[in-house]
């Protein structure tokens, strides 16, 4: 864990990202106009400036912009999580799958996440969110949709790989199921690249999930999802400045905090690749 | 007597700013005449690339070196008038051949950048590449020079490189294990080579290895090292008859013989000293035999007939 | 040859692949297309007779072969929105999205490169730590974001830069850009119309760097970590052993050494800068393929979108082709295969 805070970028990314969790679980709390944050408007308090009161300024509805990120902070994370949890499940699944049975079951699933992969990959999330309709739990889906090949790919390597082991036969000669084995060994070598995977493509996500919201396909209002912030702000980005800025700010902020972070996994687990 | 090369007191330590972390040559004393041979040998870590690394004024910016280093009628010479002589009157050959060259040039491609280096006239150029190299026995020259490094097998990627090393006459061959990656019957080959073109141009060699045998047979001089300094040195068959030091007489009787074989390999017990900055007194005490009190102090290197020998046990 | 058939058998799967994964989702997902195209207001038989006219009652994998035929057959069917030919649509709109990702892959290319390079030479100090900084920073910025940003600095508040558009309004009437290939800011440099030429620079250069940002981050991360990886290679030792100067060393045989990766990222990174445009064509209002793109997206336009997700696999199919290709030029070992 030491190595979150070996130099000052990651020191400040592994803060930032507390920060971040901190605001996804206690935000309501914290919100300085909590009702506001949740979507309550003032329309006669809209468009005001950063200041004092209210220290991001306000929305073109009139509630206090710092609220409303501290509140988007919640569908953030929980979009993050999602995503790369099911995707990594789902994929794993399938990988395990996939490696360990071979076969026809192995090329199917094998050839479908090659397909998956070689698109553009927001591409895919983009036209399943269309279809779906707009909607945060459409865009979860679309998402995952586009993410769990890579760690299908991932895992069905490592257990065709396993499988073949002689360990493997010696167990299931003894009496041991060899699905175990190949479990056990599997999650010893491929939790590093999982890791590393993992931390960056919650980064990713955020950015995806913020990238469809912005068009207008993800979250809706009034819900308080960043990218459609940065959406409502879109058109008063030359006078009423913060409301863009603010919004896409905390995206940049979330993104940048899991890339470093993600490095710096990479570069303490993986030394062959470390860069100094 | 004409010295080609002359180390006096090398030592080498690595350093993290102001800190020594470690002290990989602690004393390197070595003299080479002209057209002769000296074989360096030791265990795998004992320095003997280092050395090779410091003459040629390769250190990395974080090792910091003493003593002193005469080349030929250039006296006493820094890291970096190394720079003007490397390549030219100093010529090297590595150990492992394949990674030795540029994987994406062609073999005439990368001789003719050393070619140009060494100040070759343009027109000589191809035709001194293909003299070069049927002189190391690759009579193909046109289809190899052609090749790229990995379409040609280990041997001929060695003949190539010792090729290099030749393209001009140098005044010094340091050549480091050249025969350690390659199969016993190539690597025989390659020897017999070097050493008779040796004895055709009239080159001094440093010849490094950590196989006593090899080294025996092509050096005039042994030099053994351990643990970074020179324990003992003197003519080849004088150190390979009557071994002084009781590194050398361990080393020597590890040597796989047709009359050993029915004896059991004698290998010395224990290992080199990991740190060896801290390292005071005589470095192999902990695995000799003759170890004494004298012992914690560091023995100097004292002549025994011809040869020369750092040990308290020997030299009385 | 037999590395080209290869490749094309493969880009044809990977086609197939992906008009069927689109093609599924249209039909199996609910959502009914028959309504976007006549709109809410129709009756229920209208929209009965609708569905039979545009083939939607036939069974799906008839309808996917029949699609294929068309599509092969040139047929890319019609926008719903637009009532036009969607080939006619994309035909107009693709030049500039093509200018517009061949200037930003340039920027992403010379700036990440450079920097990379740079970087990688004064590794540990804090030039490094700089250009470090600056291409996560890359990676991590939401395009859209990133280009309003731009947008109100550079165009709001230092007026340097336009905020929209490909051309400035008045150059239709007082530098009109006579078409020769379709390219505008190409044609207009081989007409001599540099007026013409100068606006359109003016106007692409803030939508080129946000669509770089992406491709800048990676291509840096990617030339810094390479280079050095070749700079410890033995053959560099060799080489400076054997006298090369270290100028020599550096820009001729380690650079050309670690170009092979930073091609592959290249190809790679073109992914991001297809998706890329949708969203910078949007904020800067760039008459491309992007925009099409995301008004398609949004009208549930999907003849449109079928087109256009077909367009996108070819394009990312054809700029891995020609990486590939590029590939094997410089690195004799790939030809082992």
């Amino acid at each position: 864990m030491k190595f979150l805070f070996k130099d000052k970028l990651t020191s400040m990314a592994t803060v930032i990202l507390g920060v971040f969790i901190f605001l996804a679980v206690f935000g309501p709390w914290v919100a300085p106009f909590p009702k506001e944050g949740r979507g309550t408007s003032h329309v006669d308090h809209s468009f005001i400036g950063p200041g004092w009161k209210h220290l991001l300024g306000t929305d073109e509805l009139g509630r206090d912009l710092l609220s409303r990120i501290i509140f988007g902070a919640r569908p953030a994370l929980f979009i993050a999580l999602a995503v790369v949890g099911f995707a990594a499940v789902i994929g794993t699944l399938l990988g395990l799958i996939a490696g360990y049975r071979g076969g026809w079951l192995d090329n199917v699933i094998m050839r479908v996440s090659e397909l998956f992969l070689s698109f553009p990959p927001l591409l895919l999330s983009l036209v399943a969110v269309t279809f779906l309709g707009p909607g945060l739990i459409n865009a979860l889906i679309a998402l995952i949709i586009s993410w769990w090949p890579w760690y299908a790919r991932l895992m069905r390597v490592e257990a065709s790989i396993v499988k073949s082991k002689p360990y493997v036969e010696i167990s299931a000669a003894m009496g041991v199921p060899d699905r175990i084995i190949i479990l056990r060994h599997i999650l010893r070598n491929v939790t590093t690249p999982l890791i590393v995977q993992i931390a960056a493509d919650l980064g990713t996500v955020i950015l995806a999930a913020g990238s469809l919201a912005f068009i207008g396909l993800g979250a809706q209002p009034p819900s308080a999802d960043w990218g459609l912030m940065v959406a409502q702000g879109r058109n008063l980005i030359f006078d009423q400045w913060w409301i863009s800025t603010f919004s896409g700010l905390a995206i940049f902020l979330a993104v940048l905090a899991f890339n470093i972070i993600g490095d710096a996994m990479r570069d303490h687990f993986d030394p062959r690749i470390a860069r100094q | 007597m004409n010295i080609t090369l002359k180390v006096t007191n090398l030592e080498v330590d690595f350093m993290n700013g102001e800190k020594v972390v470690n002290s990989p040559l602690r004393g390197i004393n070595i003299e080479i005449a002209a057209g002769k041979t000296l074989g360096i040998v030791g265990e795998t870590g004992c320095g003997k690339t280092l050395t090779a690394t410091s003459i040629m004024g390769l250190l990395p910016t974080t090792a910091r070196q003493s003593g002193t280093i005469e080349f030929a009628d250039h006296g006493v010479i820094t890291a970096s008038d190394m720079s003007s002589i490397r390549g030219s009157e100093i010529a090297m050959i590595f150990q492992n051949p394949q990674s030795a060259f540029n994987p994406i040039f062609t073999i005439r491609a990368q001789l003719t950048m050393v070619a140009l280096r060494r100040n070759i006239d343009k027109a000589e150029i191809p035709k001194i590449l293909t003299d070069r190299l049927e002189a190391v026995g690759l009579l193909d020259s046109s289809r190899i020079l052609d090749s790229y490094p990995h379409e040609l097998s280990g041997g001929m990627l060695q003949r190539c490189m010792i090729a290099m090393a030749l393209l001009s006459t140098p005044k010094l061959l340091i050549a480091d294990e050249p025969t350690t990656a390659l199969d016993a019957t190539i690597g025989h080959q390659v020897l017999a080579l070097i050493h008779s073109l040796q004895m055709r141009e009239g080159f001094a060699m440093l010849f490094i290895s950590h196989d006593v045998s090899a080294v025996a047979k092509v050096s005039d001089e042994i030099a053994v090292v351990y643990a970074g300094r020179v324990v003992e040195s003197g003519p080849t068959s004088d150190v390979m008859s009557n071994p002084q030091h009781p590194y050398t007489r361990g080393l020597l009787g590890a040597i796989p013989s047709a009359a050993k074989a029915r004896g059991a390999l004698i290998a010395i017990p224990g290992s080199v000293p990991t740190n060896l900055s801290e390292v005071r007194g005589c470095s192999f005490v902990d695995r000799c035999a003759l170890a004494s009190e004298k012992c914690a102090v560091e023995p100097p290197l004292v002549k025994i007939n011809n040869q020369v020998v750092a040990c308290w046990a020997v030299s009385q | 040859m037999k590395f080209l058939r290869n490749r094309l058998s493969s880009a044809l799967l990977v086609l197939f692949g992906a008009s069927l994964i689109t093609f599924t989702l249209a039909r199996v997902i609910p959502s009914d297309p028959s309504l976007a195209y006549i709109g809410p207001k129709a009756t229920a038989a209208e929209a009965a007779q609708l569905k039979i006219t545009l083939g939607l009652d036939q069974p799906i994998p008839f309808q996917y072969f029949k699609y294929v035929m068309q599509t092969l057959h040139g047929n890319w069917g019609y926008s719903l929105s637009t009532k036009q030919s969607v080939l006619t649509e994309i035909a107009i709109r693709l030049p500039a999205t093509l200018e517009l990702i061949i200037f930003a892959m340039g920027f992403a290319l010379l700036f990440g490169v450079t920097l990379g390079v740079y970087a990688a030479k004064y590794r540990g100090r804090f030039q490094d730590s700089l250009i470090r900084i600056l291409a996560i920073a890359g990676v991590s910025m939401p395009a859209f974001w990133l280009g309003l940003l731009l947008q109100m600095l550079f165009a709001g508040r230092l007026v340097w830069f336009p905020a929209t558009g490909q051309f400035d309004i008045e150059l239709k009437y007082d530098h009109p850009i006579t078409k020769v290939t379709g390219f505008p800011l190409f044609d207009s440099v081989i007409t001599g119309n540099y007026h013409a030429t100068f606006n359109g620079l003016h106007h692409m250069i803030l939508p080129a760097l946000t669509l770089s940002a992406y491709s800048f981050g990676l291509l840096s991360r990617m030339a810094r970590a390479n280079l050095l990886e070749v700079m410890s290679q033995d053959y560099v030792k060799v080489a400076r052993a054997y006298g090369l100067s270290d100028r020599l060393i550096f820009f001729k045989l380690a650079l050309r050494n670690a170009l092979p990766p930073i091609v592959t990222v290249t190809g790679l990174s073109s992914a991001y800068l297809i998706t890329g445009t949708f969203f910078v064509e949007q904020v800067y209002n760039w008459p491309g393929i992007g925009s099409f793109a995301v008004n398609s997206l949004l009208s549930i336009d999907y003849p449109a979108i079928m087109g256009i997700t077909l367009l996108a696999a070819i394009g990312y199919l054809v700029i891995n082709f020609i990486v590939d290709i590029i590939q094997s030029k410089l690195d004799p070992r790939v030809w082992l295969k």
